[in-house]
């Protein structure tokens, strides 16, 4: 059975690139080799908006003189048949086409499928909340029935899925698509995210994914505080672990708010988790980072953890950790800000969205700031995500992958707001899917700078400061800057909610970010190997456990040397030697 | 009442009683809860404030929730489900039980049968199997891949068979002397005099097919297809906040709204708690009084 199953593939494989260097051969791109021009040239497409008045890029309107074979593939021409593809994507519960519309069928996909020739067919949808959409693709790998086309998401196991995939033989090697038809600003994109973001979706040097590139500030821990407590206790915005701890004993005097809103996800980098303090201490549990000899190792396992235990297990000692931590989740250890009885907290630069809002609610003298705090050697450190956030695969056995590249190419062309009629669509005031909530892209790809917060951020502030003209600033920027603007204008700073979550991202949040310069350390290998698949979870259950018997005082800190010998007989070792095999290919 | 009671009535009573409303409350205040931040400003309900009553009463829930589309399509189909669930389980588990509630004398291969009713309780399929049936036989996306794979109860068809047996044999004696046939014995004297545990097994389908979420998720083809526990198991079970993608942090906003949950909840049990008054009048015994006399 699986040996037919092989020839099946290697059959279609072969036919699929005969039909692709064929396609390639008759292609009658009027050669044009223009690489970072290209966007140049989708751009233009003006106008193109509800009746989608159809202006091909002007690649395609020029007559097709016969380019030589060798020429180079246009990634952004027309295919010369329409092609169908199949997909699944996850909805939000909140989700509100306009009327008569859906992923199917609304104008971005009819813009797709009247200048590319790309029609995406939804084979399923499922919920976008609790990893349905991962259980779903889980299933029919099982079932061996994907779809043609999938994007899924790296967290929380996206890369054991593409593991199983790979093993599978059920999808196809991107390599050569990706480099012929792979777009340049894609391509610089997908440079950002370094080495790895290409490597961590390859396997034997054969690239089966097209990543989608994360910013890596977003993992940044910010220490969120109560301004208008420190005023009253005459303190400073804290700047080290030993700040908190005096801002929090003051708070306890005055509020009875002494209590760091604190949950079992200790290093999640999850709203009140104790990230912030592992970060002081320049240690990053649950990482593989690069050790001090250059070889990778885990962690959680390395000697900087003990500083960070210690702190903690003496602030859960004198009452700073809510007692029954271990108990809460994010959603519980919330409460308190909500109540008012935090008045410092651990969130991501994005926490005006969640959970402030609550709190600005029950209490409008709420002033909450944002920073990051230095390490106890004086630098702020912080841990960081892998640069892959998500990724794009092709069935095996699809004909046309290359039509898919060129719908990446497009999309990121979306991403980087360069298609004017996308923009009209999606972002300018009144815009039609400004609030559908829905996938509107057929397929979406999104290689952001990883630093794209404080990039952004700054160019926010330069319109709102008046440095530049609005007119000057992209559509992005120009939301941003607007609503900040019109919030400092409102009478009422409550009656739109929305609009305080909007205008307080950045002016505050990203404002956070940027207070202290950030060393991030980001992951040396994401993903996980044959080994962690069988021994990783019992590993982690050992390290929680510790942890968490460390930090209530249920152990000393001298068991942490045990527990790192432990860890390394119960085949931590060996999986750091393979982690480090990998890598060092 | 005639009889007085003793001192160590009343104290009985009073034990018993306490321990009664004990249990009550036991199940009532997390009910009241439920309902009282549905009626509560959200901020409020996320604070942790809201305990029996509501605080900042207001019915926005709950027009909100008539206003989507998406809650109203799972009610239609968990209500769809339901209905077919109740008369094909219901027929099914008659059928079934019946026979095997003969003796072996009658029934010669009825060990067999037995044995595969038992089995299959013992040793269910697992997903993947179950999947693959369900996808081979066309049901996937439909309303049937809910209601056909768990629609003989082997745990109901053990419960009806075991009330059947305990229905006096003289009586079907009787009625087969009479010149009735299996068809006529089974609904002219089985049925009739089973009402109780139909009662009973009709509470357990339809509960069961109202509660069930997980199938939902695996058999829908997009997401219209949720019935409504599939529906709010999605919004209600922990939400994930470490977010990565600034994008989705909107939707985080939308999902930790815990009054909106709430609400939903609270449609969720209605229909449950509408059901169960309309049985409680099967749950009598005193049925067979009077018809045999031994």
């Amino acid at each position: 059975m699986k040996k037919k199953l092989k020839a099946v593939a290697s059959v279609s494989l072969v036919t699929a690139l005969m039909l692709t260097s064929a396609a390639c051969g008759n292609s009658n791109d009027g050669g044009n080799t223009k690489d970072g021009n290209t966007a140049e040239n989708n751009a233009q497409t003006t106008n193109a908006g509800a009746n989608n008045s159809g202006n091909a890029n002007s690649t395609n309107d020029k007559a097709a003189n016969t380019a030589a074979p060798a020429e180079k593939p246009d990634p952004f021409s027309k295919m010369s048949e329409m092609v169908e593809f199949t997909t699944g994507i996850s909805l939000s519960a909140d989700t509100k086409p306009p009327a008569g519309e859906s992923f199917e069928n609304n104008d971005v996909e009819k813009w797709f499928e009247q200048n590319l020739n790309v029609k995406p067919k939804m084979a399923w949808s499922t919920s976008d909340q609790n990893f349905a959409f991962e259980q779903k693709i889980s299933l029919l790998i099982a079932a061996n029935n994907i779809p043609d086309v999938l994007s899924i998401s790296v967290d929380p196991n996206g890369l054991s899925i593409l593991k199983k995939l790979i093993k599978a033989d059920m999808i196809e090697d991107l390599t050569q698509v990706y480099n012929d038809y792979g777009s340049q600003n894609l391509k610089d994109s997908i440079g950002l995210g370094g080495p790895d973001a290409l490597k961590s979706v390859s396997s034997d040097g054969k690239l089966y994914a097209i990543p989608s590139i994360a910013d890596v500030e977003t993992a940044i821990p910010v220490i969120w505080t109560r301004k208008d407590w420190l005023d009253q206790v005459g303190l400073p915005e804290p700047q080290t672990l030993d700040d908190v701890e005096t801002t929090l004993k003051a708070f306890k005097d005055k509020f009875g708010a002494g209590v760091l809103p604190s949950q079992q996800n200790i290093f999640g980098a999850d709203t009140a988790s104790f990230d912030f303090v592992f970060g002081a201490y320049n240690s990053y549990p649950g990482q593989w980072i690069r050790t001090a000899d250059g070889s990778v190792g885990y962690g959680s396992v390395q000697p900087e953890m003990k500083g960070a235990l210690e702190r903690l297990a003496k602030w859960y000692k004198d009452g700073l950790v809510a007692k029954d931590f271990i108990m809460n989740d994010s959603n519980k250890a919330v409460e308190a800000i909500a109540k008012g009885k935090a008045g410092v907290f651990e969130g991501a630069w994005w926490a005006t969205w969640y959970p402030l809002p609550d709190s600005v609610k029950n209490d409008h003298n709420a002033n909450w700031q944002a920073t990051v705090l230095k390490g106890v050697d004086g630098i702020a450190h912080a841990k960081g995500y892998g640069a892959v956030r998500s990724f794009v695969v092709v069935k095996k056995g699809f004909k046309h992958p290359e039509a898919i590249m060129k719908m990446l190419n497009y999309a990121q062309e979306a991403n980087t707001k360069k298609l004017d009629w996308y923009n009209k669509l999606t972002i300018d005031e009144g815009a039609k899917y400004l609030n559908a909530k829905m996938p509107l892209l057929p397929v979406s790809v999104s290689a952001k700078d990883p630093h794209e917060i404080t990039v952004r951020y700054k160019a926010i502030m330069d319109v709102v400061n008046g440095k530049t003209k609005m007119e000057d600033a992209d559509p992005e920027t120009k939301v941003q800057a607007t609503s900040i603007l019109n919030y400092n204008k409102a009478a009422d700073k409550f009656a739109d909610m929305g609009l305080w979550s909007l205008a307080n991202q950045f002016a505050v949040g990203a404002a956070g970010l940027v207070k202290n310069p950030v060393q991030q350390t980001l992951p040396a290998f994401i993903g996980s190997t044959d080994l962690m698949q069988k021994k990783k979870a019992s590993l982690d259950d050992l390290e929680k456990k510790t942890f968490l018997e460390i930090i209530t005082g249920k152990k000393s800190i001298d068991e942490f040397d045990k527990f790192v010998e432990q860890w390394n007989s119960m085949g931590g070792k060996d999986i750091t030697a393979e982690v480090n095999g990998i890598v060092g290919q | 009442m005639g009889i007085r009671l003793t001192k160590s009535d009343i104290l009985t009573n009073t034990i018993i009683y306490s321990i009664l409303t004990m249990l009550a409350l036991i199940t009532l205040v997390p009910l009241l809860n439920i309902l009282s931040i549905s009626f509560s400003n959200s901020a409020k309900a996320t604070a942790g404030l809201v305990t029996v009553y509501p605080l900042g009463f207001s019915w926005t829930t709950y027009t909100t929730i008539f206003k989507d589309h998406a809650i109203l399509t799972a009610v239609g189909v968990s209500v769809q489900r339901v209905v077919l669930a109740l008369v094909i389980d219901m027929v099914l588990v008659i059928l079934a039980s019946y026979p095997l509630s003969r003796t072996s004398k009658v029934f010669r291969s009825r060990g067999i049968y037995m044995w595969i009713v038992i089995g299959t309780m013992l040793f269910g399929p697992s997903l993947v199997p179950m999947f693959f049936t369900v996808k081979d036989t066309h049901m996937l996306g439909t309303i049937w891949a809910l209601v056909i794979p768990g629609a003989v109860g082997q745990f109901n068809i053990i419960l009806m068979m075991n009330y059947f047996r305990n229905i006096p044999s003289e009586l079907e004696e009787s009625a087969s002397i009479d010149g009735a046939g299996p068809w006529r014995r089974l609904l002219q004297i089985y049925v009739p005099l089973s009402l109780p545990i139909m009662a009973t097994i009709a509470l357990f389908i339809v509960v069961g097919n109202w509660n069930a979420y997980f199938d939902g998720l695996i058999y829908s083809i997009n997401t219209d297809d949720y019935p409504l526990q599939t529906y709010i198991q999605q919004l209600v079970v922990n939400y994930d906040t470490t977010i990565r993608d600034v994008d989705q942090v909107r939707s985080l906003l939308a999902v930790s709204n815990r009054s909106l949950t709430a609400a939903k909840l609270v449609i969720t049990m209605i229909p449950i708690l509408v059901v169960y008054p309309f049985m409680q009048k099967y749950f009598i015994s005193g049925i067979m009084l009077g018809s045999v006399k031994e």
